[in-house]
């Protein structure tokens, strides 16, 4: 199903996230990998490792910077200093978008390192979308949200978290980063089915995915980026690809970094998996 | 655009959830817990308490990671289960304020010079300082380095002058040869030794220079601010006359170095 997206960004094809053990492999292979993704702040620190590290990487891939700590549902104001320092960030890549969590990582100064979760209420979200139209404003390039996991939901919460993402981009005007291992991980939890979040996400939006491995614990399912997709999440990303038209694709795996060709192995499979998929009648 | 102002029920539910999540205290908790299905769901197969114990289970762990992999000299001397304690107290005093770990050891320096009472304070104090050296040069800011070939044809000029040290380099005065006991875990105990070391950044990591004590001290003197040859006239009366002699005999090479490794930036 052709859809017409809100942003005016390229489709990238099929990435990875860049990650220190296959450095070599990636800047001498050619044509297997169509674009990388970055932890933003890997980047944003002062001195040491800053943008310009990217340099071979920008020269042979587009890179998309990917935040952690924007922390746009903080109660906290946003942080002026790294708003500056992701927008040298960007200017330095010059990417076709960027992203971050719809989360809050930390109130009252002190950060949790972790991507908590919104209770999902109209006031919410007006206060979330005037900030990221701020971030908007002062990055100049479209801005996408990422759909957390979670394994809390709050008893205030109005709205189901795919009618709180849609009315947030919606409000904000801003596109979304659907993590396809997440809404399952976040369907286990909190016993939804995982169609009818996908079904309720404005597909015009989606400008990328992110597919990932979880832990199965029983009682509940973590989103642990730390071992292959499961055929689980593959099935849901099968049914969701036909619903959202030509959307980039990424594997993300953070822990347990296993070789370069195993994660290509999976790049493929997400690879056949849209080919077949995206033009299959919804 | 104006910054918006959080709703103030946003504000409540996220500061009970970071209390929730980061308390030692028994009665915090207890309170916490017992508050916990007021502010969260439960699911099918767990309660309000128990979905929050995922957030606790995952915060403490993170954070004491990070510090193990930051301090693995400090882990070493305190032991692994020692370490954790100490560095528990230690992020339930200072909470992280930075969007990223690697400035999680920022305050471990005051936190032990006050919380750490036990009979190896200082050897503690002086390893915990060395690395956090390390972890600071490589993320700390280069500033534009000074120039110094404009003044050769006025070294006078050049002694009048006022500098600071760029940002990641740390002046140390160390009694044990730590950098040896940690690069080798065949060491019992680290040697009992005197060095004086400025630790930089090269190349997006940290490198380690050996001064002598006069250089030390002259290095310390200019980054208080003293223009050059008050700084030297300083660092000199601290001196014995032998080791005036061997400073004044490297003086030159640590000029040079100084230059070359562009620890000098102008003072404002």
């Amino acid at each position: 199903m052709a859809i017409k997206k809100r942003f005016d960004v390229p489709f990238l094809g099929f990435g990875l996230g860049l990650r220190a053990p296959h450095y070599e492999e990636l800047l001498s292979s050619s044509g297997q990998v169509d674009w990388l993704e970055i932890i933003s702040e890997n980047y944003m620190l002062d001195g040491g490792q800053g943008p310009h590290t990217l340099a071979p990487f920008k020269e042979k891939y587009t890179v998309i910077p990917h935040g952690v700590s924007l922390s746009l549902g903080s109660a906290d104001a946003l942080d002026k200093p790294h708003l500056k320092r992701l927008k040298a960030l960007l200017s330095y890549l010059n990417p076709p978008w960027f992203s971050d969590h719809l989360c809050w990582a930390g109130v009252g100064g002190a950060h949790m390192h972790n991507l908590l979760p919104l209770p999902y209420t109209q006031e919410t979200v007006e206060y979330v979308a005037k900030k990221i139209a701020i971030i908007q404003d002062t990055m100049g390039i479209p801005f996408l949200i990422e759909n957390l996991s979670s394994y809390v939901e709050f008893q205030e919460s109005e709205m189901t978290e795919w009618e709180f993402i849609k009315a947030i981009a919606e409000t904000a005007d801003c596109g979304i980063l659907l993590d396809v291992n997440n809404i399952y991980v976040s369907s286990r939890n909190h016993h939804f089915d995982p169609m009818d979040y996908v079904r309720g996400i404005p597909a015009n939006r989606v400008i990328q995915y992110h597919i990932a491995g979880h832990q199965d614990h029983g009682t509940y399912v973590l989103d642990s980026h730390d071992r292959p997709v499961r055929d689980e999440v593959w099935d849901l990303f099968a049914k969701t690809v036909p619903l959202m038209g030509d959307v980039s694709v990424m594997i993300e795996r953070d822990d347990h970094i296993p070789p370069l060709s195993e994660l290509l192995e999976e790049l493929n499979h997400a690879k056949a998996i849209y080919t077949k998929n995206i033009y299959a009648p919804t | 655009m104006h910054p918006p102002k959080p709703p103030a029920s946003l504000i409540k539910t996220q500061q009970w959830l970071s209390t929730a999540i980061r308390t030692l205290d028994p009665i915090q908790r207890e309170l916490a817990d017992a508050e916990s299905g007021h502010y969260l769901t439960r699911s099918t197969f767990l309660d309000s308490q128990e979905r929050l114990k995922i957030y606790i289970s995952d915060y403490w762990p993170r954070c004491l990671d990070a510090l193990e992999a930051d301090f693995p000299g400090l882990r070493r001397w305190m032991g692994n289960e020692n370490f954790r304690i100490w560095m528990t107290s230690y992020l339930d005093a200072y909470p992280s304020r930075s969007f990223t770990l690697s400035h999680l050891g920022q305050d471990l320096l005051p936190f032990l010079k006050t919380a750490y009472t036990q009979r190896d304070q200082a050897q503690v104090i002086e390893l915990a300082r060395y690395e956090w050296a390390t972890l600071f040069a490589a993320f700390a800011p280069h500033k534009p380095a000074f120039n110094s070939k404009k003044y050769h044809q006025d070294p006078k000029a050049l002694t009048q002058m006022r500098f600071r040290l760029q940002p990641h380099l740390s002046l140390l005065h160390l009694t044990y040869d730590w950098p040896t006991w940690i690069s080798n875990d065949t060491l019992k105990k680290p040697k009992k030794k005197e060095c004086y070391l400025a630790i930089f950044q090269q190349n997006d990591y940290f490198e380690s220079y050996t001064l002598t004590k006069g250089g030390y001290l002259l290095l310390t003197e200019i980054d208080k601010g003293y223009p050059l040859h008050l700084a030297i006239e300083k660092a000199f009366s601290e001196l014995t006359p032998k080791e005036a002699q061997t400073t004044e005999s490297t003086l030159q090479t640590l000029f040079k170095d100084t230059v070359q490794l562009q620890w000098l930036t102008k003072r404002v």
